[in-house]
């Protein structure tokens, strides 16, 4: 390759035909001497037209050879080239350095061409007669050219550094060096024998103190070597969290420092640690040892799940009640009304104290957890007047409820405030009837009330005290329909009339 | 002398025929027009014979002022027989054959489609119940009638049986009553009309009423009202909602015993929570169960707490 290169900057060179303007790039070792050298070979041969000459020049630490030192080279003729190029140790600049060279040749060249084009100056020609060009017949101009072409090199004055401080965590060093240029082989010696790659990890022995370090870096064999020592730190501090709510690797969660940035290897005793199975909490000794050094500290572990204290919570939930002033609002009046079921309710939810790990506040902080299920199932019927018939002052609409409400909580107190609650959710039907006979039977009625739907959307909060719940009651839009007659059926009247559009109270608290 | 006999005889006869027809309500057929709010209670929604928020019925029928419609009874001088050639005298044949407990003359005053409804009635097992009830209807009032489905409706108010309606068919030039199975709101909303017979709400006057109100309370607000028997309502300003609650001056939770003056129980429980309302008060002359748009302009606003 490199040969090949050479070969054709000299044929550019000398006769313009091509350019290439490629960069090259030239290693040198001012630690060793060492260097690289590129090589190379051209012919060219002209026809009767050609000939020219060459000066070669180099600018910057370059040395350079071109056999036959003779560049030129007449009409007709072939001629062969051999040659190198390499920079020069002595001129190169300081390790850690690069700089451009430039290899130039200044030529004065002529040649002949088809009558046309802008290069150089027309100094003559000729017909060619029935040349491949012109099949039948055409002018062919003799041209004269002078020019310079150039090549360009970068010369690296190579160079490897070993930082003064290594990292390494918990034994394992992380060996990386500057290099320049930034590419390359690496090679560390080590205590332990040599290791490839940059950065490289090295395991650092138990026991081991500071230990001497090397790295080579080879760039097509041109080497550069720095020496360096890696300072193994001792350490200083050990801290735990002051708790944890379930099993850990101690090496995960415990803070260590040392007085240098290569940590050696450490040993904890026990390398885990667990929650208590019946106890709400217990303290666990940690050690961890080092290079000699051994340090001690405690973490308390939490079960959270385990509940102390556990007892019933009573929730006053009088749903029914609300119902029945809900129906007084909607029918403008207190109606007579019969309740069924009880304000205690099915299931339980229970209350229970609990140890809590709050690391980022007191660390262990007491807590309190609800869990469970309260039902109750109500049933209402109340009797209010209706207006709305032409053939009697008023009638009395029976109206029946009955609602399923149940309260949920599975939840906790956190280590910071929050708000707790429980959903309420019910489910309920709701309807009535208004039969009627008046006068024997003069004025009858089959009504029936009709009410679409009966919601309730509210929450229990449990924390922060006091626990209290909220909730609202959606009565869907109220009609009657039905028949009326009057005289015994010869006139009756389909009836479909409404009777309010739909009622929600405003949020009531329990 | 024989035939002179006659003469008086037929004399007195025409008289006393004319005596009685001259008691029975004129008949007449004219454009008639009725409107009132459509929020009366009750009401059908009757788009075809709404205007705004009020019911449009314009008839072709009769209404009757005061007592102009009064049905003659027998002792008014009325024989119960009539030509049948109004709605107003096969009416009055009618309710003189309830008063005589006539079940031959009630089913004649019927066609021939409702015989088997009106058979049922008074030939059946509650027919001594059915006679006993319509003999005691007392006085019959004729408050309109108009032409009504191929047919004639009359509604009426009697003095012990509230508003009533008849329906009858003119057959062979005399009118007939007759069954009806009505799906029409029209005549249903006309009788909640007569019922109530609504008239604009006014602003009553507050005597007393408490400034704050414990959510379990109950306690009394007082109004002076300016007719007497009018009802109060108290409603918060929201349409479509059923009123907070009402009351009937010397009726329905009238707490005290003055004329013109509502003492009305109020329940904070029916507000549901705690808090400062705005609630109103408007005098109607009957009772109002849904609030609607025209009633906060005419209300005197009641400022409470509930606490």
């Amino acid at each position: 390759m490199m040969k090949k290169q050479l070969h054709l900057i000299i044929a550019i060179v000398v006769f313009g035909f091509e350019l290439l303007s490629a960069q090259n790039a030239l290693y040198v070792s001012k630690q060793t001497g060492e260097f690289t050298k590129q090589n190379g070979e051209g012919s060219k041969t002209t026809d009767d037209y050609e000939s020219g000459t060459v000066t070669v020049s180099a600018q910057g630490p370059l040395l350079w050879n071109v056999n036959p030192n003779d560049f030129s080279i007449g009409p007709n003729q072939t001629k062969t080239w051999n040659g190198w190029i390499q920079p020069d140790p002595a001129k190169a600049p300081a390790p850690g350095n690069s700089v451009q060279a430039i290899l130039k040749g200044d030529y004065n060249v002529t040649f002949s061409r088809p009558a046309g084009g802008s290069e150089g100056s027309i100094i003559g020609g000729y017909d060619c007669g029935k040349c491949p060009v012109h099949p039948e017949g055409g002018h062919h101009d003799i041209i004269n050219k002078i020019g310079t072409e150039t090549r360009e090199f970068t010369i690296y004055s190579i160079k490897i550094d070993i930082p003064d401080k290594t990292n390494c965590i918990l034994g394992q060093a992380q060996l990386e060096a500057e290099v320049f240029p930034p590419h390359g082989n690496v090679t560390w010696t080590t205590p332990a024998g040599q290791l490839q790659g940059n950065p490289a990890n090295y395991n650092i022995p138990a026991g081991v103190g500071n230990f001497p370090i090397s790295a080579t870096l080879n760039i097509d064999g041109v080497t550069y070597t720095d020496v360096g020592s890696v300072k193994v730190a001792s350490l200083k501090t050990f801290d735990l969290p002051v708790c944890a709510n379930a099993k850990a690797d101690v090496a995960a969660i415990a803070a260590l420092t040392f007085d240098g940035t290569c940590q050696p290897g450490v040993i904890f005793t026990p390398a885990t640690v667990d929650i208590p199975g019946l106890a709400q909490f217990w303290t666990v000794g940690v050690t961890v040892a080092s290079n000699g050094v051994a340090l001690a500290d405690n973490i308390i572990m939490v079960n959270e799940d385990k509940l102390l204290n556990v007892t019933p919570i009573s929730i006053n939930f009088d749903l029914v009640g609300v119902i029945e002033g809900a129906l007084d609002a909607v029918f403008g009046t207190g109606g007579p009304c019969t309740k069924s079921g009880s304000l205690i309710p099915k299931g339980s939810i229970s209350r229970g104290t609990f140890k809590l790990c709050c690391p980022a506040q007191a660390g262990l902080m007491d807590g309190t957890k609800w869990a469970g299920n309260l039902n109750w199932e109500y049933g209402i019927k109340c009797k209010f007047p209706i207006y709305g018939c032409p053939y009697v002052a008023s009638l009395d609409a029976v109206v029946s409820a009955g609602v399923n409400a149940s309260i949920g909580a599975d939840a906790a107190t956190q280590c910071t405030a929050t708000k707790i609650c429980g959903s309420v959710s019910a489910s309920g039907s709701i309807g009535g009837g208004i039969g009627f006979t008046l006068a024997a039977g003069v004025i009858s009625g089959d009504l029936q009330l009709v009410i679409k739907g009966i919601g309730v959307d509210g929450s229990y909060c449990f924390s922060p005290p006091p626990a209290k719940g909220e909730a609202k009651i959606t009565l869907g839009a109220g009609s009657v329909v039905g028949t009326v007659e009057t005289l015994w059926g010869l006139t009756s009247h389909s009836v479909d009339y409404p009777l309010w559009s739909g009622y929600t109270t405003p949020p009531f608290e329990f | 002398m024989k035939r002179k006999i006659l003469i008086i005889i037929g004399f007195f006869a025409f008289s006393y025929y004319g005596i009685s027809q001259n008691l029975i309500p004129e008949f007449k057929t004219e454009s008639i027009e009725i409107r009132f709010t459509k929020y009366l209670n009750g009401c059908m929604p009757d788009p075809e014979n709404t205007i705004g928020n009020e019911y449009v019925y314009r008839l072709k029928g009769q209404i009757f002022k005061d007592n102009d419609g009064r049905i003659p009874s027998l002792q008014d001088g009325f024989n119960g027989k009539t030509a049948q050639s109004t709605p107003w005298e096969t009416l009055s044949e009618l309710v003189a054959a309830y008063k005589a407990k006539d079940v031959k003359k009630i089913k004649s005053l019927y066609n021939k489609s409702s015989q088997a409804k009106v058979s049922a009635i008074f030939e059946g097992e509650n027919a001594q119940n059915a006679l006993n009830t319509l003999s005691q209807c007392g006085e019959v009032k004729i408050l309109m009638g108009f032409e009504y489905q191929n047919g004639y409706y009359a509604i009426v108010e009697t003095e012990n049986l509230g508003i009533n309606s008849n329906y009858f068919i003119l057959e062979k030039g005399k009118y007939k009553l007759s069954a009806l199975a009505d799906k029409n709101p029209a005549s249903w909303n006309l009788a909640l009309y007569w019922k109530f017979r609504p008239k604009e709400f006014l602003k009553p006057v507050k005597i007393s009423k408490p400034d704050s109100i414990a959510l379990n309370e109950t306690r009394n607000m007082v109004f002076r009202l300016s007719s007497q028997g009018s009802w109060i309502i108290i409603f918060r300003d929201k349409a479509g909602e059923p009123v907070l609650s009402y009351a009937q001056d010397g009726g329905y939770r009238d707490n005290d015993n003055k004329w013109q003056q509502v003492s009305l129980s109020f329940g904070a429980a029916n507000m549901i929570a705690k808090g400062n309302y705005t609630l109103y008060a408007i005098e109607s002359n009957y009772p109002v169960q849904v609030v609607n748009d025209e009633m906060k302009s005419k209300a005197l606003p009641i400022i409470i707490k509930v606490y």
